[in-house]
């Protein structure tokens, strides 16, 4: 009988102790839809990503993604180096400057709405506002502030918004990419913006991968397509064939319009989500812009 | 009811019997109306012109369906307003045409919105 109780004990301790550690678990996972650890699939998605270039252009260091096709194609390299010598964006600078600084009618600034002034901070957006259940991105946040100060919003695609931005970007050089995923809600956005990346649309029916994942490197018609690590890093950028600054939002419009797919508004939903996906994959690397482009 | 519903082989058919024999009222009275019927929609003799309209509106329904999702072509909206110029302008046939062009690729924005909501990840090159 003492066998038999003892026998007893030791599998109703075996079956609490299983008992606990099972709630120990659901308690860990509690933040976690599903038990779903979301910051370890972004970073599984950042590897594979980032070792899909390194494989592919393995002669390039990680850092040189910032420079876009620059980075890839020597060529190119050696004439936008030349260009470099008088950056087609210093006028931009200069321009955002003085755009920051200049007061709204209620007397507070640019740098009233921006932690640390507004200065060194590009590397941190876009974000995930959980309050908003957005993703923020730094053109939405300036328009933002605007409007919270009693201003009109500007205009997205170029303008005085993209010379803020490139002001506020150059106050940033060589800070890196600190985009995070931090909770259910983010993850959600990330991965529209993922899908929206890898979906084939337009009636040429070709992805933001196609072009900038399979056949990076390559030439389609005249241009030879950058690689997608880094896409955003140098944005705004002064843009040869638009002959002054635009938008990351811009360009992904440029790109839709080039595969024959209508472009989406530059700052809804649809592309702040795409630039969030671009940015998390592109952690790591520094803040260049603004920066020049064919 | 069932001997009501007619095809074009039928409807020979029914002739040659009704010069063979005298055709009763029921059959006369379904001949009256099924003619008055199809005159009325205009499907029998209508012009290509008559039929332009509900191909433009049904283009224009699909086409609405690809832009919510976010995949609407830059060519088709244009295809449409062409097809409804050419149709004010009194070229039915190259309405038509146009308005054919315009579903076909308001359809496949839609299709191909679909398939990508289902299988984009089959396009990941990892």
């Amino acid at each position: 009988m003492g066998l038999v109780k003892l026998t007893l004990k030791i599998k109703s301790g075996l079956i609490l102790a299983g008992l606990l550690a099972l709630s120990g678990i659901a308690s860990a996972d509690a933040g976690n839809k599903a038990g779903l650890d979301y910051k370890a699939m972004v970073q599984q998605d950042v590897r594979d990503f980032q070792d899909y270039f390194k494989k592919r252009f393995s002669q390039v260091e990680f850092s040189e993604y910032k420079n876009g096709v620059y980075a890839i194609d020597a060529a190119s390299r050696e004439q936008w180096l030349e260009m470099e010598d008088f950056p087609p964006y210093e006028f931009a600078v200069d321009d955002g400057e003085a755009l920051f600084e200049t007061p709204f009618a209620n007397g507070k600034s640019y740098a009233d709405c921006f932690a640390n002034g507004g200065e060194s901070i590009r590397q941190n957006y876009p974000y995930f506002d959980s309050k908003k259940g957005e993703v923020i991105t730094l053109e939405l946040a300036i328009n933002n502030c605007r409007e919270a100060n009693g201003e009109k919003p500007l205009a997205y695609k170029n303008g005085a918004l993209a010379v803020l931005s490139a002001y506020m970007a150059s106050t940033s050089t060589g800070n890196v990419f600190a985009v995070s995923v931090p909770d259910e809600a983010a993850y959600q956005a990330y991965s529209e913006g993922k899908e929206f990346f890898y979906s084939k649309r337009g009636q040429l029916n070709f992805s933001c991968a196609d072009c900038h994942m399979r056949v990076a490197g390559q030439k389609l018609r005249a241009d030879i397509t950058s690689p997608a690590l880094g896409h955003p890093t140098g944005f705004p950028v002064y843009r040869a064939k638009w002959e002054e600054m635009g938008t990351l939002h811009r360009r992904y419009a440029g790109c839709n319009k080039n595969i024959r797919a209508k472009p989406l508004p530059a700052q809804g939903r649809a592309y702040r989500n795409l630039e969030y996906f671009q940015s998390v994959m592109s952690q790591g690397l520094e803040v260049n812009g603004p920066s020049s482009r064919k | 009811m069932a001997r009501l519903h007619v095809n074009k082989f039928r409807l020979s058919m029914m002739t040659k019997v009704s010069c063979e024999k005298p055709m009763n009222k029921v059959r006369l009275l379904f001949f009256i109306v099924l003619s008055i019927t199809l005159f009325s929609s205009g499907r029998v003799f209508a012009g290509a012109g008559a039929g332009v309209k509900p191909i433009l509106d049904d283009a224009r329904m699909t086409l609405s369906k690809a832009a919510a999702k976010g995949f609407e072509w830059t060519t088709t909206h244009k295809l449409i307003a062409d097809a409804e110029t050419a149709l004010a302008g009194g070229d039915k046939d190259k309405s038509l045409k146009l308005a054919k062009a315009a579903l076909n690729e308001a359809e496949k924005s839609l299709m191909q919105a679909n398939y990508a909501e289902a299988h984009w990840q089959d396009s990941i090159p990892l």
